[in-house]
């Protein structure tokens, strides 16, 4: 088990609605939105992006022409590892910035290919479903999936509570705290 | 909370410690400290990913408490008063008439008194308790304790484990249970910490075989911690304004007036008779302004005053030489005269019932004041 025992410095919390588990399935046909469909967003961009650039080690550029005018768009990757019955997965992940169909939403692109569908929690309680990523000081960063339940009465690191407890109240779809830079979304 | 970890390291080395001090000087705080102390719990400051936990970051324990008491991942505190109701069966077991609903007339319970559970609780494994009881010379404690009194001590208690040592110490008591004498012996992990007012003139000295299973912690009257609290330097001006001009003028004379009383009543009447400095720290805030001073201190010596007419109640002379009406101080709102009954000289102290904001100053300044 490497990483055991690394200090988190970044977590990251998005609450999966019903459309957003089509999404893990890839089979999201709430509308004709292509591949975007498959992605998992987070707005505002303007505060997600950095967070995701300071996560992400990796930078690719990619042309884009949008109404006739070619532009260049950073795309951030990196690697991510998760824990299925089998044991640990890893991939990578790519986070695309904001389109014009869809502004202020960066996204984490076609995360129906990581096959995490079967790790979906539900709440016991009908609270929410929740996405986690969380970044270790050695860099690696793992996906994790919980609900709103076990965030309020697990045995959660009492930061890591704390802030998931100020997430909810908030209402927001998602939420970061990066502990190095002490930046978090919603802000407290 | 530098006292109250410095009681806990005690608690873990002695099992016993008797706080005392005159009123005033912070028990009941220091208590309500222990207490926060013992049962908190403190966590590593940075989280962690731990892939064997329930939950991939999980809380992380830490602790600073000495000993057992750190190690007991279970923690209570049981607090009690002791007053002059007190029995043994309020405190350990005992019979009680059962007059809860469905009980038919003429029934009686065993009881489970407060050290009872406090030890039935640090009887489990991985579990400690701790035990407050105020006023603990207040009721008749010997009495209260009967044959625990001994095997209270720490080499008296059962080992660690749970199981008796060669210096095991049993006392006889009614089983809760069954209604049987058992022979009984306390755990490692009881903690007792008690507190008293020595000084207090309505109740009676302690046995001292009693006291002999102690340790004590002794608290006194701190004017730095008045100095502290009223921002003042940490050495007394040395000559005082004749008319205050500031909070801290006031605060200063109120403070060297304090510990001018304090020396007296020691003299007087023996240390344990002092006041402790919370009876000038009674209000929400301290004082911002000259008038606010004035009146603050104006309540605050109505509690001095009360305190001294206590110590020295019938003993009309010194009570004037702790207030130093002795002397012909001019501004001195209190004096004393010389007169008479019948044949019989006979000593009074004029002054107002209560002191005004006015006179407060120059009140303090005349306590203050040094023999000449």
């Amino acid at each position: 088990m490497s990483g055991s025992g690394q200090a988190i410095i970044r977590v990251l919390f998005q609450n999966i609605e019903d459309g957003d588990r089509r999404k893990f399935e890839a089979r999201s046909n709430d509308s004709a939105t292509g591949g975007g469909a498959r992605d998992l967003r987070f707005r505002p961009e303007d505060e997600f992006l950095p967070f995701f650039g300071r996560m992400f080690p990796h930078k690719r550029y990619e042309s884009r022409t949008s109404k006739g005018v070619k532009s260049q768009i950073e795309i951030l990757s990196g690697t991510v590892t998760w824990t299925e019955p089998t044991g640990d997965k890893s991939a990578t992940m790519e986070v695309w910035p904001a389109t014009n169909a869809r502004p202020n939403e960066c996204r984490i692109a076609r995360i129906s290919s990581f096959g995490l569908y079967g790790l979906i929690k539900t709440d016991p309680a009908g609270g929410r479903s929740v996405f986690m990523m969380f970044q270790q000081a050695s860099s690696a960063i793992r996906i994790y999936f919980t609900t709103e339940t076990s965030l309020r009465t697990g045995n959660w690191d009492p930061k890591i509570k704390k802030f998931a407890a100020e997430w909810i109240a908030d209402g927001s779809k998602s939420a970061f705290l990066d502990l190095q830079t002490m930046e978090r979304y919603p802000r407290g | 909370m530098a006292k109250a970890q410095e009681i806990l390291d005690l608690l873990e080395a002695r099992r016993n410690v008797l706080l005392a001090g005159p009123p005033g000087t912070g028990k009941s705080l220091l208590l309500s400290e222990v207490a926060q102390l013992f049962e908190s719990r403190a966590y590593a400051s940075t989280p962690t990913y731990d892939p064997d936990a329930d939950v991939p970051i999980p809380a992380r324990p830490t602790s600073s408490l000495p000993g057992e008491i750190g190690a007991a991942a279970h923690r209570k505190v049981f607090r009690c008063v002791l007053h002059q109701s007190s029995k043994y069966r309020d405190f350990l077991t005992g019979m009680m008439p059962d007059v809860r609903v469905g009980q038919p007339p003429g029934s009686f319970r065993i009881t489970e008194g407060i050290l009872y559970r406090s030890s039935e609780f640090a009887r489990r494994d991985n579990h400690a308790a701790l035990i407050i009881i105020d006023e603990i010379n207040r009721g008749p404690t010997v009495q209260v304790f009967g044959g625990a009194i001994v095997a209270m001590e720490a080499d008296k208690r059962l080992g660690i484990d749970g199981k008796p040592t060669p210096k095991t110490q049993f006392f006889d008591l009614i089983n809760p249970a069954d209604g049987e004498f058992i022979e009984y012996a306390f755990p490692s992990r009881l903690y007792i910490l008690a507190a008293m007012n020595q000084a207090d003139v309505s109740v009676e000295p302690l046995d001292v075989a009693f006291l002999r299973r102690w340790t004590p912690y002794n608290l006194e009257p701190d004017a730095s911690i008045l100095r502290d609290y009223f921002g003042l330097s940490a050495s007394p001006v040395v000559a005082l304004p004749a008319t205050p001009t500031t909070a801290e003028d006031v605060s200063e004379a109120a403070v060297q007036a304090f510990q001018s009383i304090n020396t007296k009543i020691a003299l007087g009447r023996g240390p344990e008779f002092r006041i402790g400095h919370g009876v000038l720290m009674a209000g929400e805030a301290r004082p911002v302004n000259l008038a606010d001073a004035l009146n603050y201190f104006a309540t605050a010596w109505r509690t001095l005053k009360n305190h001294i007419d206590e110590a020295f109640f019938g003993d009309v002379r010194g009570t004037a030489i702790i207030l130093n009406a002795d002397r012909g101080i001019a501004q001195n709102p209190y004096s004393l005269e010389e007169t008479s009954f019948g044949d019989a000289p006979r000593a009074i102290i004029n002054g107002p019932a209560t002191i005004e904001a006015a006179q407060i100053y120059d009140l303090f300044l005349a306590l203050a004041r040094q023999a000449d």
